[in-house]
C-alpha cells in the first residue's frame, strides 16, 4: 500500500472510534473524525420483489399482509425439500456472526455441522463472537483487513455507512426488482424487513427477518382466571383495579413485574410504556409537524411517570424489579411470572412459547397478552412496531460470480419453516439432534450444543413463524394477538436509519434516563425532575440525534 | 497467649476476657466466616438444584433438597469445555513457565547497574508500565506475525509484564553483591549466576510473580476472542462467558427459532465452580511462599 487510500483512511477512522470506546482519555480526539459519507438518498433503493412462496409447506393459521405471521399448530409431518441439489460449490464460504448460546463443539465433532457442508456442497468456516464482544471483534476485523466473504451487520455499529460502503457490495443489482428471482427462497421475504439493510442509497445484504410486532405485555391467564377477573381492561382505571385486585404482597404475589425495564428505547415495555401506550405516545421518536420529536419530551411521558410512580408507591410493583446499571432483569421477571410472585410483564413476542417451557405451575399455567386500553375516554391507545429484521448479513466486495455463488448459499438459509433444509438448519441431524415426540420436533442435548451455539441463523433466514412446540393453545393465542396488535401498532421513524451520535453514544445517554426514570417512579425525585432530565439528554446528544435523523429522513423520502 | 497476658496484669486490654466477650467475639467471627462462606456454598448448591427448586427460592438455593447434576452434564455435553479446559492449562502452564523464564532474565539484567543498554532498557519498561497498545495495534502486530488463530498469540503478546519486572527487580537488587561477586570469581557465567545463586533465593518472589502470571492467563478471555476464530482453540473463560454473560444480555427475541435457553441460574453456577477449582487448587501449594513473598518488598529497605 504505497498511497494512502479511501480504505486506509477509513480504517483509521474506525480505529479511532474503537480508541474512544476504549478510553476516556482518547476519547476526546474521536468526536474531531468526520461524519463519512452523507447518508445518500434511500428513497430511489429497489427492494427486491416480494414474490411469496407457492409451494412448501402450509400453514395452520396463514400469514397475513399486515404483518401478522403464519403460525404452525404442530411441526408439520413430512419435512420436503423446497431446493435442488446442493447450492455450493465446494469452496469454503466464512461467516462471522454473533451469538447468543454456548460455543458449539469443533467441526470434526459436530454431526450437524458436518450435515450441513454435506447439504451445501460448502466448506463453512463459522466465526463466532459472544453478543457482548460483537462491536470488538468486529473493530479488529476491519482494522486488520480480515473480514470474512459474510459479515452479519447486528445493531448500529459506529460508522456503519462509511464502513458498508467501504468494505461490503451494494447488492441492488443482484437482488434489486426481479432480480430476485433467481433466488426464490430469497424473494419469499417480505419487502418490510429488507429496509433494514438500505444505506448510502444502496441494498447492503440479506436480512434475518424477525416480526414487525415488538414487545407484549404479558399476564398469568391462569391465575386471573381463577380469581374471576378481566384481563383486558378497558382502561388505565380499570387497569388499576385488576393490579389492586390480584396483587397480595402477603403472600409474595405483586401484580407488576417490571417498572420502565431498559427505558432507554428500542420498544421495551414495562409498566411505564405500557401507560405511555395507553397515551397514545409513540416508540422513541414521533412526527410532529414536519419535526421529530422524542417520546420523552411530550407531556404524555411525564404523566405516565407519575403513574408509575404511584403504583410504585402502591405496593403493586414487585419490590425488588430495579436491576442495576449493568444488569438486564429479563430472565428475572419471567422467573417470577413462572413463579406466580408476579402477574404482569412485558417481553418480546418470542418469549410466548419459552414461557410453557419453563412452566413449573402444571397443566392450567396459561399465559395471555394485554393490549394496551385508552388511557381515557380522550386518548388513543397505540401499540409499538420493533424494527423488522434483526440484523443482516453483508457481502464483502468480490467478483460477481462469487457473490452470486453465496446468494446461493444464503437462498438456501432462507428455506422456509417446515421444509427439510429448515428442519436440518434449524435443528440438525435426526436422531442425533432431534427426536419426534407427538408430532413435535425436540432437540437432543447433543442438540442444543451442536445447533445454537453455531449461529447459521443469524447468516440466513427465513420469515418467522409463531410457533410453540406441544402447546397449540400458545401458538394460536400469540396469533390471535398479533392479528389485534399489529393494525394498532406505530413505527418509530427512525428506524433503520444511521445517526452517528446515537450509534456512539446512545448507550451511556439512555443510561442515565433510565436512572432518572427509576429516581423518579422510586419517590427519590419528584416527577418535576424529569424536565431537567430530558434537558440535559437533548443537551448531551439527544438534539444532535433529532438533526441527523432529521436531516437521514429527508433524505430517504 | 494467655501466659503472656498474665505476665502483665496491669494491661487492662490484655486480661483474659469474659465469658460474654468471648460469646460476642465468636459471634462477630461466626458471621463474618458466614458472609464468606454462605455464598460458596449457595453457589454450589444453586449448580446442583433443578428448576423447580431455583424459581421458588427466587434464583439462589442455600441448601438443595433434590440433587441433580444436569447443569454440569449441560456444560461437559459435547466436549467443548473438556477441551477448553485443556486449552486454558496448555496457556497457563506454557504461558507461566515463558513468562517466568523472559521476567527473571530480564529482572537480573535490569538489576545489574553497568549492564548493557540499562537505563535505555529500564525506561522502555516503565514505558510499557504506563501505555499500553490499544485493541486494534496490538491486533495489527498480532496479525502481522502471522499468529492469528494461533495459541501463541494467547501466551506472547502477555507473556513480560512490566509490573512483574520491577517487582522482581526490585528483589534481585537487595540480594547481597557479595554473593554474586564470589560467584564470578569463581569462575560463574551470567547465566550459572542467575540459574545457581540468584534463583535459589528468589523462590518467594518467583512464586508471587508466578503466581500473578499464572491467574493472569488462566483468567484471559479477551485476547482469545479478538485472535481466535476457531472456537476449538478457545480458553475456558471465553467458552464458559458464551454461557453466562450473553444470558444476562438478552432477550428470548434474539433467538432463532429451535434454539432454547440453557436453564438459567444452576448453569451459571456450575460454570462459576467449573472455572475457579482448578486455579483454587494451585494456591495450597503455593501459599507459604506468597505469605513470604508479599512481605519481600514492603519492610527491607
Amino acid at each position: 500500500m504505497d498511497t494512502v487510500s479511501r480504505r486506509t483512511l477509513l480504517r483509521g477512522a474506525l480505529s479511532a472510534t474503537a480508541l474512544a470506546a476504549a478510553g476516556p482519555l482518547v476519547a476526546a480526539c474521536g468526536t474531531g473524525a468526520g461524519n463519512g459519507p452523507a447518508e445518500s438518498n434511500n428513497s430511489g433503493v429497489l427492494l427486491p420483489s416480494y414474490i411469496p412462496l407457492t409451494s412448501g409447506p402450509q400453514a395452520d393459521l396463514p400469514a397475513l399482509a399486515s404483518g401478522v405471521l403464519a403460525g404452525f399448530l404442530k411441526y408439520p409431518a413430512n419435512p420436503v425439500a423446497v431446493t435442488n441439489g446442493k447450492p455450493g460449490d465446494g469452496s469454503t464460504v466464512s461467516a462471522f456472526v454473533e451469538t447468543f448460546s454456548p460455543v458449539a463443539p469443533a467441526l470434526s465433532q459436530n454431526t450437524y455441522w458436518q450435515a450441513l457442508n454435506k447439504a451445501l456442497g460448502v466448506n463453512l468456516d463459522m466465526q463466532v463472537v459472544p453478543g457482548a464482544n460483537y462491536t470488538d471483534k468486529l473493530n479488529v476485523l476491519v482494522a486488520g483487513s480480515s473480514l470474512p466473504d459474510l459479515t452479519m451487520i447486528s445493531g448500529i455499529p459506529p460508522n456503519l455507512p462509511a464502513l458498508l460502503q467501504a468494505e461490503f457490495q451494494d447488492m441492488t443489482e443482484f437482488l434489486g426488482g426481479d432480480a430476485v428471482k433467481d433466488y426464490p427462497l430469497l424473494a419469499n421475504i417480505p419487502t418490510v424487513y429488507w429496509k433494514t439493510a438500505v444505506f448510502n442509497g444502496g441494498l447492503y445484504g440479506v436480512p434475518i427477518p424477525r416480526s414487525v410486532m415488538g414487545d407484549v405485555f404479558y399476564y398469568r391467564a391462569d391465575i386471573v382466571a381463577a380469581k374471576g377477573l378481566n384481563p383486558q381492561p378497558s382502561s388505565y382505571a380499570e387497569f388499576v383495579s385488576l393490579c389492586k385486585a390480584i396483587n397480595d404482597p402477603k403472600r409474595n404475589v405483586w401484580a407488576l413485574a417490571d417498572p420502565n425495564d431498559s427505558g432507554g428505547g428500542g420498544g421495551a415495555v414495562g409498566t411505564l410504556q405500557f401507560i405511555q401506550q395507553m397515551l397514545g405516545v409513540g416508540l422513541d421518536w414521533v412526527h410532529s409537524g414536519g419535526k421529530l420529536v422524542n417520546a420523552w419530551e411530550l407531556p404524555e411521558t411525564t404523566e405516565a411517570l407519575a403513574r408509575t410512580a404511584e403504583l410504585w408507591q402502591a405496593g403493586y410493583i414487585h419490590p425488588d424489579s430495579f436491576g442495576t446499571a449493568s444488569e438486564s432483569m429479563t430472565t428475572t421477571y419471567k422467573q417470577w411470572i413462572n413463579a406466580g410472585s408476579a402477574i404482569l410483564d412485558g417481553d418480546s413476542w418470542t418469549a410466548w412459547a419459552p414461557f410453557y417451557e419453563e412452566n413449573v405451575a402444571g397443566p392450567s399455567f396459561r399465559i395471555g397478552g394485554m393490549l394496551p386500553p385508552d388511557y381515557d375516554s380522550g386518548s388513543k391507545a397505540v401499540t409499538w412496531q420493533q424494527a423488522p429484521s434483526f440484523s443482516f448479513t453483508a457481502f464483502k466486495k468480490a467478483p460477481k460470480s462469487r457473490i452470486r455463488q453465496l446468494l446461493k448459499i444464503l437462498n438456501w438459509m432462507a428455506a422456509p419453516f417446515g421444509s427439510a433444509e429448515y428442519l436440518l438448519k434449524n435443528y440438525g441431524v435426526s436422531g442425533v439432534d432431534w427426536t419426534r415426540q407427538g408430532g413435535d420436533v425436540v432437540a437432543t442435548q447433543t442438540g442444543l450444543a451442536e445447533v445454537g451455539g453455531l449461529g447459521v441463523g443469524y447468516v440466513g433466514a427465513p420469515p418467522d413463524v409463531v410457533y410453540a412446540p406441544g402447546e397449540e393453545q400458545a401458538t394460536k393465542d400469540c396469533y390471535e394477538f398479533m392479528k389485534k396488535s399489529i393494525p394498532m401498532s406505530v413505527a418509530d421513524p427512525t428506524t433503520g436509519l444511521y445517526s452517528r451520535t446515537y450509534a456512539e453514544q446512545n448507550t451511556s445517554l439512555a443510561g442515565q434516563i433510565t436512572d432518572a426514570q427509576q429516581a423518579i417512579i422510586q419517590g427519590q425525585q419528584p416527577v418535576s425532575s424529569w424536565a431537567a432530565a430530558v434537558k440535559s439528554w437533548r443537551s448531551a446528544g439527544g438534539d444532535q440525534m433529532r438533526s441527523e435523523y432529521e436531516d437521514a429522513l429527508a433524505k430517504s423520502k | 497467649m494467655t501466659v503472656v497476658s498474665k505476665g502483665r496484669p496491669g494491661v487492662a486490654g490484655n486480661q483474659a476476657p469474659s465469658v460474654a466477650m468471648r460469646g460476642v467475639k465468636g459471634l462477630v467471627l461466626t458471621i463474618c466466616c458466614a458472609v464468606v462462606i454462605i455464598p460458596f456454598v449457595g453457589v454450589i448448591s444453586t449448580s446442583l438444584a433443578t428448576q423447580q427448586q431455583v424459581t421458588d427460592a427466587g434464583g439462589f438455593v442455600i441448601i438443595p433438597d433434590h440433587v441433580t447434576i444436569a447443569a454440569y452434564r449441560a456444560i461437559f455435553a459435547g466436549g467443548v469445555v473438556t477441551r477448553a479446559i485443556g486449552v486454558s492449562v496448555f496457556i497457563t502452564v506454557v504461558g507461566t513457565a515463558l513468562s517466568l523464564t523472559c521476567t527473571a532474565m530480564l529482572a537480573y539484567a535490569l538489576s545489574r547497574p553497568r549492564s548493557f543498554a540499562h537505563k535505555q532498557l529500564l525506561m522502555v519498561v516503565l514505558f510499557a508500565l504506563l501505555f499500553t497498545p490499544g485493541i486494534i495495534p496490538s491486533y495489527l502486530v498480532v496479525k502481522d506475525f502471522g499468529l492469528l488463530n494461533s495459541y501463541w498469540s494467547l501466551i506472547v503478546p502477555t507473556a513480560v509484564n512490566a509490573f512483574n519486572v520491577i517487582v522482581l527487580r526490585a528483589f534481585f537488587m537487595n540480594l547481597p553483591q557479595a554473593l554474586i561477586d564470589s560467584a564470578r570469581i569463581d569462575g560463574a557465567s551470567e547465566a550459572t549466576i542467575l540459574r545457581k545463586v540468584v534463583l535459589p533465593l528468589s523462590k518467594a518472589a518467583m512464586a508471587v510473580v508466578g503466581l500473578f502470571y499464572a491467574v493472569g492467563y488462566w483468567n484471559a478471555f479477551f485476547n482469545a476472542l479478538l485472535y481466535i476464530n476457531d472456537t476449538s482453540k478457545w480458553p475456558l473463560q471465553l467458552v464458559l462467558q458464551t454461557y453466562v454473560v450473553n444470558n444476562a444480555e438478552i432477550g428470548t427475541g434474539q433467538l432463532t427459532p429451535g434454539e432454547v435457553l440453557p436453564p438459567q441460574q444452576s448453569l451459571q453456577m456450575a460454570i462459576l465452580v467449573v472455572s475457579i477449582v482448578p486455579i483454587l487448587l494451585v494456591y495450597p501449594f503455593l501459599q507459604r511462599h506468597f505469605a513470604k513473598g508479599v512481605l519481600t518488598g514492603a519492610v527491607k529497605g
